[in-house]
């Protein structure tokens, strides 16, 4: 009996530690995102960020690069946070939002519109950043498995080894230096550009055959709709004031639409670029896909003055425990900008 | 005892599997792709960043430039230096860099490209104005009857647009007034 036991212990230890070891290796060979391509990062971001968030930003990078929270917070007192990622699509923004309420309920989302002319999966590269950073949910399966692509399988997300498996010839100190514990790379979400390139003009586009958009997306946009108004949330749509890629005015004319048949605010961005503020041969850093810092924070200021304005959003800079955690990602934030605005002087 | 040792090499062997292995997966997380420093702006009107199998199943449907038939989804990376010099070009990355998406103009006529695995694919062929016709002859300002007498019975249609899709390309013709007012080739979705 006493052998027995033993033996069980001693293959237990051994299916322990190669368990562990599998492990270990699956996080060394699963890209960090640090330097570089660091969206990648931005997903598993939300859940270290311990405070509440009254408002909460849905979708790609039209919002995580053109909006400031800390802007937000510092100039209006609101909280918030984007939940953002690479070429985040319709069904991906419905199941973040799933997420999301797990955690918390704010007062409001915003989603931008633009992932609404895809319809289909398109990307394991994109959906890998949208989704591995994701804890494990109920949430995370049904998006893993509205995402895939004809070549991904769902055993590649549940253990991404099988996935990252040959990276192991392309580690770099960066896999090892972060094999535990990563840096933060965004701010509440809100990734940081500060350099300048400026806009200088867009090819024509081309017209389509049909301006449909499809039925898919708008079915996770139904469900985001609906999904708000069972939690009480205030769900706004917007188009960010970046004009490419180009959103036709057939897409925008159904968007209005639908906002109109579902009671919701709509406000597309684009034509309001002179009201912001927005000069795009300074406030670009890529030739006006997205807008750098200086941009970013003109826009978050005008959404703060106007579209935030009547939502009844608390102030809490007065709010000792809240200011204090603001605080700190305000010093994040400055000192990432000196830093950034130096390099470029040099 | 012999379990235990069974247990171990079948480890280490699994192990060895695990990193010996190379799916040819698409390990295009790009960590190694750097931002390059000339980002101009190219446009595209269909999902440009789709790195997806390309289809190299053969269609009859592709425009004749420079004594060189392209097709949506060839391998542009090749042929583009046959082409000539592009009277203007754009480029622009696409989101998490995940590559470049481009538009090369030659005369009348607009080629967008999208990256997979460091390859540019043709994402679609555009004929900016009548000068341009397709190798069947028709033009910009062609009538609805003059397309489906060359090229029959179409794939789909409206009051709007006129299709013919074959294997993995699609030629559209965009219809103003009963008339051709844009044409272009694209890869089917």
């Amino acid at each position: 009996m006493g052998k027995k036991v033993v033996t069980t212990i001693k293959v237990i230890s051994v299916i322990t530690i190669f368990t562990a070891a599998l492990f270990l290796l699956q996080m060394l060979l699963m890209p960090k995102f640090q330097h570089g391509i660091v969206e990648g990062s931005m997903i598993e971001e939300y859940y270290k960020d311990e405070s509440t968030h009254e408002i909460i930003f849905i979708g790609d990078c039209e919002l995580y690069e053109n909006i400031s929270p800390v802007t937000l917070y510092e100039n209006f007192g609101y909280t918030s946070y984007i939940r953002g990622s690479a070429q985040q699509l319709p069904w991906q923004s419905y199941y973040l939002l799933e997420d999301t309420l797990r955690y918390e309920t704010p007062k409001v989302v915003v989603f931008n519109v633009l992932s609404l002319k895809y319809d289909k999966p398109q990307s394991e590269t994109y959906n890998r950043m949208s989704i591995d950073g994701m804890k494990w949910s109920s949430s995370k399966i049904d998006c893993i498995n509205a995402s895939m692509t004809e070549d991904e399988s769902f055993i590649e997300y549940v253990f991404p080894i099988l996935r990252y498996h040959d990276r192991w010839s392309e580690l770099e100190n960066d896999d090892f230096n972060y094999l535990f514990n990563k840096d933060l790379v965004t701010h509440n979400g809100y990734y940081m550009r500060c350099d300048v390139k400026p806009q200088t003009g867009f090819p024509s586009p081309t017209p389509l055959t049909d301006y449909t958009l499809g039925s898919n997306a708008m079915y996770y946009l139904d469900r985001m709709t609906e999904i708000c108004k069972e939690n009480g949330i205030n769900l706004i749509l917007i188009k960010a004031p970046t004009e490419f890629p180009y959103w036709y005015p057939e897409w925008d004319a159904q968007i209005v639409k639908y906002a109109e048949n579902h009671n919701l605010t709509y406000v597309n961005y684009i034509p309001l670029q002179d009201e912001i503020g927005l000069d795009m041969s300074v406030d670009t850093y890529d030739a006006g896909l997205h807008l750098n810092n200086s941009g970013a924070e003109k826009f978050t200021m005008y959404l703060g003055n106007t579209l935030f304005s009547d939502l009844g959003l608390t102030d809490y800079r007065d709010n000792e425990t809240i200011s204090s955690v603001w605080q700190d990602k305000i010093v994040f934030y400055n000192e990432m900008k000196e830093q950034q605005l130096s390099e470029l002087e040099n | 005892m012999k379990r235990i040792l069974t247990l171990t090499v079948t480890s280490v062997m699994l192990f060895s599997l695990i990193t010996a292995c190379s799916s040819g997966s698409n390990n295009n997380t790009a960590i190694t792709a750097a931002t390059t420093g000339n980002n101009e702006v190219s446009e595209t009107s269909v999902d440009s960043s789709d790195p997806s199998a390309v289809d190299t199943s053969i269609s009859e449907y592709g425009y004749t430039l420079n004594g060189i038939k392209i097709k949506p989804n060839d391998n542009f990376s090749d042929i583009v230096d046959s082409l000539g010099e592009p009277d203007t070009y754009f480029e622009s990355e696409s989101c998490a860099f995940q590559g470049l998406d481009k538009v090369y103009t030659y005369g009348s006529v607009t080629i967008k490209t999208y990256p997979k695995d460091d390859i540019d694919y043709v994402l679609s062929i555009e004929f900016k104005d009548d000068i341009t016709k397709t190798d069947e002859g028709i033009k910009i300002g062609s009538s609805s009857d003059e397309i489906t007498s060359v090229y029959g019975e179409p794939s789909a249609s409206n009051d709007s647009s006129i299709t013919y899709t074959d294997g993995n390309a699609n030629l559209n013709f965009i219809l103003t007034d009963g008339k051709v007012s844009y044409i272009t080739y694209t890869r089917v979705e």
